[in-house]
């Protein structure tokens, strides 16, 4: 049973923040989607005496592209961003990782923010936004300042975040239409499935060699991560399936997986090679011009 | 019976629609006035003495009406199907993380939470007994004083040794299964009320026996039976694990202690550590055959943990000695079962009751056969395979219906198998397709020895429609429409024209437990009986009435001379203070040989499986593609409810193959809730999922019917293994087969 909670329910970003300074010494949460904190308080491992819910502050819902820059406000749905075009268009990967996350009824209420801070090791939005290069912007009733999202995660439910801090937004540079990427997950079944492992690539290929890459993994180490040593290795290189196959092997060395009751550490190791070599093999068949394909 | 109106036609269930709309009130949905909540305190340890229980403060919370311990249960203070061993509310010790402790009575809900935190239980802690096999060493902790060995089952025939020396190839394998829980939807949830004027205890809470435990109940209170009313139907799931009483004692405590009605519903997590669970088992298997494919001996002996309590676990290990030949003429076997007590969680009766465990291990055993035999897998099951009138593998006559050669034909004959090999060419390295065929004989009815019957008795209403009055509970398999179709097509009236009652003790005579794929049959006879006797008894009260010999037919008296409409003869019989009324009471046959404790039975259903994998040998992950499901269950009263039963025993089946697993850590649930514990969803589903019914016309029941619940989750289990040993050439012994097991299994099997 929940235990009864005082309820408060902001309507803008400066009522939000003055709810925070009032309650500082309070034992509050803010409540965003709230498909891990009241599972938590089910369990009682959350006992909060006041919830400050984010769900009424329409400026944390927005989807927008501001100067090459896509914004999106940390109270944006799983389902919001599967049925946005921009994000269909320019940011396929986040969209490919919010359809695989939870359920229907999940996905209508999980947020992007929330999926972050909740800070899990398999939170599934990570990866995707890790290899988007997203920023956070962060904000309390004190100070408002933008991090990176690769340095916000301490550990497993840990973040950088003061006590008195929220993610207000989410952003990366809009990915021009030649860039691609991949996100591919394995669970414990098709759907509703909390990853097991999860890897997402964004690269940019120039006369067939890749400018740049930016691959993360999730589910593999203490927070979501990327891989930094494959994605050096890969730069300048073309992806021949040699060079696929070498960065798969290096891939491996770069995790640090766990054994749990999802998984176990040597299946996790052996997928980041698997899933990733997938992830690269998808992007070059679909890259090949029209009969070099091979069935 | 060849030309039938109702029976054999797939005529929509009567619950489905309320259902489908969500307004069937379950025993867990009533509300009554002046309602308390109950709580009940569970085990803080798996194994432990109870030094001391303090309920002191707890009884001093305000809201708090009664805290119940040991000391309050005025009779018997256990209960359990074959022996009392489960305390009611433990005195000195706890054997398993479920065991109840103390029961709350509360204004509120959480009044109630609060005061089971203001109980003070003192616990010596016991090591935890983990290991079966340990278990039975002399030096193990005892779960029970007497020791931790339940049950030791022996069944022979012919001399094993003998046989496998006539055998040209043996087969040796151990296999392994895993404790598997049954993830029904509704939790055990309901009502206890207590009368005082009348002096009657009424339980509401699903279950699949309301008349057994009704006994359990007023055993526990030292009540009479007759002053305890249990209505345990409608029930949301169970396959198996309320046969036993779940909290059905706990409410009539908290009721009569109370004076008030009060109310229980497990929350999931409750529910999971405290239900019974599917026995892991691990089984070693030996199989002896001639070079053209005939069996000639089989060895098995089996190791069960039925944790805490011996519920059903008696009986389920028998279940499993007993299928573990499967349906197969087999002329020396050796079947050897022990079950042993632990501190893992309590196990107990799950569809296919002990047939699951063994089938699996047998029906693979047999793939492996086939394999060294260089025989199709098929043909080397019809070689041996067992017919109506043959002595069984375990030495007894099979004198019903035996349909499994007409299942392994259909399979043979099925485009699914007869084309296997030609699409396996549709897939590429490292994606690779397999089919795999497993079939199994399922015991119906308890056995040789233990009660088994079914009264029904059908009433002709003053409005001329008929009220049918029966026991059994719906469950969600459909059973209560098939009841209709039977008494309709015996009474020629359509099913619109008739009530039934289910699940009340106090309205039917008692039906049996829903329980052994037995409740079509058992009901099925009771009420054509019934239904025999009641169309005698128009004919007699109409021709009395009319002064000319009158006759039934179509809801009609018709005579030499005149025709009387049934409600017109009902209107008659009513001014007369007539109840016109049939009823029917049928026993089970049983075998001509008696093993003791339940053994052996001797009606079976009878199924055949294939299924079709694609195996990703890369991420050892398995898609179940396709499945072709053909049982034998006798006359099939309502062939929907057949495929309802196949479509999910087969995703069930599924499950047990692949994917579920209940994890234990030192007696302790590391999985409680569907969070953890996994389950498989809409898209994990086999992408095409079929049924073809064959119909063996069983002789001792006037429908033919036989029964239907279990098979079909039995051997899609091997039949998918063996599929994936197909596609891949890697065979698992331990179930589940996950990515990580299987993964590990192909790189072990390229190393050598």
């Amino acid at each position: 049973m929940l235990k009864p909670v005082d309820y408060l329910s902001p309507t803008t970003i400066d009522e939000l923040l003055r709810l925070i300074e009032l309650h500082r010494d309070k034992d509050y949460k803010v409540l965003a989607g709230g498909t891990d904190l009241i599972v938590r308080m089910k369990e009682k491992i959350e006992k909060p005496d006041f919830l400050i819910d984010l769900s009424h502050v329409e400026e944390l819902a927005r989807i927008e592209e501001r100067a090459n820059m896509i914004y999106l406000g940390a109270m944006v749905t799983c389902a919001h961003i599967i049925s946005s075009k921009l994000l269909s268009q320019s940011a396929a990967i986040l969209v490919a990782a919010c359809q695989r996350l939870g359920s229907p009824q999940i996905r209508s209420r999980a947020t992007l923010g929330g999926n972050i801070a909740n800070a899990s090791p398999a939170g599934d939005t990570v990866p995707p936004l890790l290899a988007l290069d997203a920023s956070l912007e962060l904000q309390s009733p004190s100070r408002s300042r933008t991090v990176a999202l690769e340095s916000f995660f301490r550990g497993p439910g840990e973040t950088i975040l003061d006590p008195d801090e929220l993610i207000i937004a989410i952003q990366f540079s809009k990915p021009t239409p030649d860039e691609k990427g991949f996100f591919l997950k394995l669970g414990q079944r098709s759907a509703m499935s909390i990853s097991k492992i999860s890897v997402a690539g964004q690269l940019h290929l120039n006369m067939g060699r890749t400018a740049w890459i930016r691959i993360a993994y999730g589910a593999v180490a203490s927070t979501p991560i990327r891989a930094h040593a494959v994605e050096d290795f890969l730069r300048g290189k073309s992806l021949t399936p040699a060079i696929i196959t070498e960065a798969a092997e290096i891939a491996q060395q770069t995790v640090s997986p766990i054994t749990d009751i999802r998984s176990t550490e040597s299946y996790r190791r052996k997928m980041s090679s698997i899933l990733l070599r997938r992830g690269l093999e998808g992007l070059m068949a679909a890259a090949a011009p029209p009969g070099a394909r091979s069935s | 019976m060849s030309q039938t109106r109702f029976v054999g036609k797939p005529i929509a269930r009567i619950d489905a629609l309320e259902k489908a709309l969500g307004k069937t009130r379950f025993m867990s949905d009533l509300v009554f006035p002046n309602m308390l909540w109950g709580k009940v305190l569970r085990a803080a340890y798996p194994h432990a003495r109870i030094c001391r229980i303090d309920t002191s403060r707890s009884e001093q919370l305000p809201g708090v009406r009664c805290v119940l311990t040991h000391r309050h249960v005025m009779g018997l203070n256990g209960f359990g199907i074959v022996k009392p061993d489960q305390p009611v509310l433990c005195h000195d010790k706890v054997r398993y993380v479920g065991d109840a402790v103390a029961l709350v009575a509360a204004e509120t809900e959480s009044i109630a939470e609060e005061a089971l935190g203001l109980i003070q239980v003192d616990y010596d802690p016991l090591p935890v007994v983990e290991d079966p096999e340990e278990a039975l060493s002399e030096y193990a902790p005892k779960v029970h004083e007497q020791g931790n060995l339940l049950l030791r089952t022996k069944l022979q025939k012919g001399d094993v040794k003998q046989g496998f020396t006539e055998a040209d190839v043996t087969l040796e394998q151990r296999y392994s299964t895993q404790l598997f829980e049954h993830a029904f939807l509704e939790t055990e949830g309901g009502i206890g009320i207590y009368d005082e004027e009348s002096g009657v205890i009424t339980v509401y809470c699903g279950s699949q026996y309301a008349f057994r435990d009704q006994l359990q109940i007023a055993r526990a209170l030292d009540w009479d039976p007759k002053k305890i009313r249990v209505c345990s139907s409608p029930v949301g799931g169970a396959f198996g694990a309320k046969d036993e009483i779940t909290i059905q004692i706990y409410l009539a405590l908290l009721a009569y202690y109370t004076r008030c009605p009060v109310k229980i519903v497990l929350s999931r997590e409750e529910s999971f550590i405290s239900h019974v669970k599917r026995h892991p088992m691990r089984l070693d298997v030996r199989l002896g055959a001639t070079k053209v494919g005939e069996l000639k001996a089989l060895d098995v002996r089996i190791l069960s943990d039925t944790g805490a309590y011996a519920s059903l676990g008696g009986p389920v290990l028998n279940l499993a000695l007993e299928g573990a030949p499967g349906p197969y003429r087999i002329p020396h076997t050796h079947l050897l079962g022990r079950a042993v007590y632990t501190n893992n969680g309590m196990s107990g009766a799950c569809r296919g009751f002990g047939a699951t465990q063994s089938c699996f291990a047998m029906e693979i055993t047999l793939d492996m056969m086939a394999e060294q035999l260089r025989i199709d897998p098929i043909e080397l099951r019809l070689k041996n395979v067992l017919r109506r009138n043959d002595l069984s593998a375990i030495d007894h006559l099979i004198f019903t219906s035996v349909g499994i050669e007409e299942t392994l034909k259909i399979a043979r004959d099925s485009e699914l198998w007869r084309t296997r090999d030609i699409r396996k060419r549709d897939f590429q390295p490292p994606i690779f397709y397999g089919v795999g065929v497993a079939s199994e004989m399922q015991a119906l009815g308890l056995g040789k020895g233990i009660p088994d019957f079914a009264g029904v008795s059908i009433e002709l209403d003053r409005d001329g429609s008929f009220l049918l009055r029966q026991g059994c509970i719906e469950i969600g398999q459909g059973n209560l429409v098939c009841f209709l179709q039977m008494a309709a097509e015996v009474l020629q009236c359509d099913i619109e024209r008739m009530r039934l009652t289910h699940g009340d003790t106090f309205a039917s005579p008692d039906s049996g437990s829903v329980t052994a794929s037995k409740s079509i049959y058992l009901v099925g006879n009771a009420l054509y009986l019934a239904a025999k006797t009641l169309l005698q008894e128009l004919e007699r009260f109409a021709s009395e009435t009319i002064g000319e010999p009158m006759r039934y037919q179509e809801c009609e008296l018709v005579g030499p001379s005149r025709r009387i409409p049934l409600h017109e003869l009902a209107q008659t019989a009513h001014s007369q203070g007539r109840q016109l009324k049939g009823e029917g009471h049928f026993v089970h046959p049983t075998s001509d040989k008696d093993y003791g404790d339940g053994l052996p039975h001797c009606l079976y259903s009878f199924i055949t499986q294939v299924a079709s994998v694609v195996v990703d040998a890369e991420t050892g992950m398995v898609k179940v593609h396709d499945v072709l499901s053909i049982p034998d269950c006798g006359r099939a009263i309502n062939p929907q409810g057949v495929e309802g039963q196949c479509e999910g025993g087969v995703v069930m089946g599924m499950s047990y193959a692949l994917l579920e697993k209940v994890e234990l850590q030192h007696g302790r649930f590391l999985t409680d809730n569907f969070s953890t514990y996994t389950l498989p969803t809409a898209a994990d589903a086999p992408l095409t999922n079929k049924t073809v019914i064959v119909e063996s016309m069983e002789p001792t029941n006037p429908f033919g019917a036989k029964g239907m619940a279990e098979p079909p989750n039995v051997a899609i289990c091997p039949a998918i293994l063996n599929a994936i040993y197909d596609a891949i050439g890697v065979r698992i012994f331990d179930i589940p087969v996950t990515p990580e097991k299987l993964l590990a299994e192909i790189e072990r099997q390229r190393k050598i």
